[in-house]
């Protein structure tokens, strides 16, 4: 290996482990590659000011800036009252709620961790109230925020399809239905452990507590129709569709809510950019990155390897899902989707996997990836909230992440799952 | 805690303002960025025809956005990192670790500056394809934001312990 190729695998693997910031590991490698190799200085500027020119990514800050204004307008509450008169007096029912709810919410706002945080927020203290214990009650907000990658408009599903170059329409249909799968799944378990630990049921809603719930969601319910509804009736792009969102959210938030104020405005404004910004950081230093490993060859090299040693596809499929899920015990998902992307694409087309469906089966691995421990940054945002230990929501999370790989297993290797909504 | 010199404080003081300057240029452009996808939604919709420069306009205040919430991230110790082996040190050495990585983002920072300034003056004369606005608009943003990200990160290192009601 020459010494690009070290400084590019070894020289980055250790500044992150070191705790560099990923964004700044990412940026100091193509800074020591670009000196030993007497490039011009002016590719690190240009790489990383062409990654923000991308039309395909703008969506990503307003699809925060929507889950934003909606939290704070008071529409997750909403959307947690509705889930709550459905199934609150069934085995399980706050943890069902917690289920129904996050998958509403994702459909706003395509962010595991904003969907984590809207409703870890008021379902952990409701669950930890009704007997739950804080770690399974955090460990279940976060497995009910990955969904979130999984439904349209993700968040990661945007990056990928930018990648990838591929129709983001096509990639937000095709995680539908592992979405409703993972759901299901942690459905049947919430069950099941709720009946495992009696944990006491809630009485059922009345007719009219229910009624007087769902007509004050209405507006909550009608985002999800404006923006999906708008992207696959052909009026809206993506990102036009997340714009929309911000105004749509903005509007019931400010005329219909009138729970939002001028002066809130900046501060929803700044934490939305600043959750754009952490992910965006990854996104710009890596597209040097990428370059710089497209000269090393070293996507060839590897997607050779495996080509030599697995012969297999369905092998090569699992080795990618293993290899992805273990890195992603370590490194930040997005950064991997960056950093390996492109190579992975190489590999799924020699071994004859539809683009689509690949896409899917990397965008459940990120989804799983930020719920996995030790480093899955859901984990993170729940903990705050919950205010409980790692180590106390790992050990609650892992039958969780389980059922999460059976889901995977299923979209790796029967393309029906993605791609039934999408032919 | 240890009294923090004047000098520190003052530096501290100034990267507050820098800060909230920071912030109040986000919020305007996010403004104009929102506003300028709506009304291409809303020509298409009313006149069939999205106009050419929106789509320019939007990706200049991304571009400056992301760029300038990059420092801003770095002062609030957002970006994603791991810290289970800086976590697990004894907790002088842990702080040493922190600087060391401090000054490895302000030697990222200058780098970046450099390079920016460099390619701000190759750009210089050029103009966007479609609103025409000149591209210097566009690439000022990295050396006005690798500035800032040396400025924080150096508060970072100097004051760990800064509270400014973050």
């Amino acid at each position: 290996m020459t010494s690009a190729a070290w400084l590019l695998s070894a020289g980055f693997a250790a500044l992150a482990a070191a705790g560099v910031p990923f964004a700044f590991a990412i940026a100091a490698t193509v800074i020591a590659v670009m000196l030993t190799t007497d490039m011009a200085p002016e590719f690190l500027p240009q790489m990383t000011i062409a990654a923000t020119q991308s039309f395909s990514l703008l969506g990503i800050p307003f699809f925060m800036l929507a889950g934003e204004l909606m939290t704070a307008g008071g529409l997750s509450r909403r959307l947690i009252a509705m889930a709550d008169v459905l199934v609150r007096h069934l085995p399980g029912g706050l943890a069902l709620v917690t289920l129904g709810a996050a998958v509403l919410f994702s459909t706003i706002s395509g962010s595991a961790p904003a969907t984590t945080a809207a409703i870890g927020a008021i379902m952990i203290p409701a669950m930890a109230e009704r007997g739950y214990s804080r770690a399974y009650a955090a460990a279940l907000c976060v497995s009910a925020g990955v969904l979130a990658p999984l439904f349209p408009p993700s968040i990661a599903f945007i990056i990928w399809g930018a990648i990838a170059e591929q129709s983001i329409s096509q990639l937000f249909l095709s995680g539908i239905v592992p979405g409703l799968l993972m759901t299901a799944l942690l459905c049947i378990y919430a069950v099941v452990k709720a009946k495992r630990d009696a944990t006491p049921r809630l009485p059922r809603a009345t007719v009219k507590e229910a009624v007087a719930a769902w007509r004050e969601g209405i507006w909550a319910l009608l985002a999800p129709v404006i923006i999906l509804g708008g992207i696959y009736s052909g009026q809206f792009t993506p990102t036009e569709a997340s714009a929309v969102a911000c105004a749509y959210a903005f509007f019931v938030g400010f005329v219909i809510e009138r729970k939002l104020s001028w002066p809130q405005m900046p501060g929803l404004v700044i934490n939305a950019m600043l959750m754009t910004a952490v992910v965006m950081a990854v996104v710009i230093f890596s597209r040097s990155f990428g370059v710089l490993i497209a000269q090393e060859q070293l996507s060839d090299k590897l997607a050779l390897a495996l080509e030599t040693h697995l012969r297999e596809p369905w092998v090569i499929l699992l080795v990618l899902n293993t290899a992805f899920f273990l890195l992603a015990a370590v490194m930040d998902e997005i950064a991997i989707m960056l950093i390996f992307g492109p190579m992975l694409i190489k590999i799924a087309t020699q071994i004859g996997v539809d683009p689509i469906q690949f896409g899917a089966i990397i965008v459940t691995n990120v989804a799983i990836g930020m719920a996995a421990p030790p480093i899955g940054y859901c984990l993170f945002v729940a903990m705050a909230v919950a205010k409980t230990s790692l180590g106390e929501i790992s050990r609650a999370i892992w039958p969780q992440v389980a059922l999460m790989l059976v889901v995977l297993m299923l979209v790796t290797y029967v393309p029906a799952v993605s791609l039934l909504l999408v032919r | 805690m240890p009294a923090v010199p004047s000098v520190l404080k003052a530096f501290s003081l100034c990267n507050a303002g820098l800060a909230r300057m920071t912030r109040l240029a986000v919020v305007a452009q996010c403004l104009v960025m929102t506003l300028a996808i709506l009304w291409q939604v809303v020509a298409r919709l009313l006149i069939n025809r999205s106009p050419p420069w929106t789509e320019e306009i939007a990706l200049l205040m991304f571009g400056w956005i992301v760029m300038l919430m990059l420092a801003l991230g770095a002062r609030e110790h957002l970006h994603v990192r791991i810290d289970t082996l800086v976590t697990r040190l004894p907790q002088g050495l842990a702080r040493l670790a922190d600087r060391v990585i401090s000054i490895m983002i302000v030697l990222i920072g200058a780098y970046l500056l450099w390079a920016s300034i460099l390619y701000f003056g190759e750009m210089r004369g050029t103009v966007s394809a479609a609103a025409r606005y000149p591209s210097e608009w566009l690439y000022a943003c990295a050396p006005v934001a690798s500035l800032l990200l040396m400025l924080f990160t150096i508060e970072n290192a100097l004051l760990p312990q800064r509270d400014d009601g973050r």
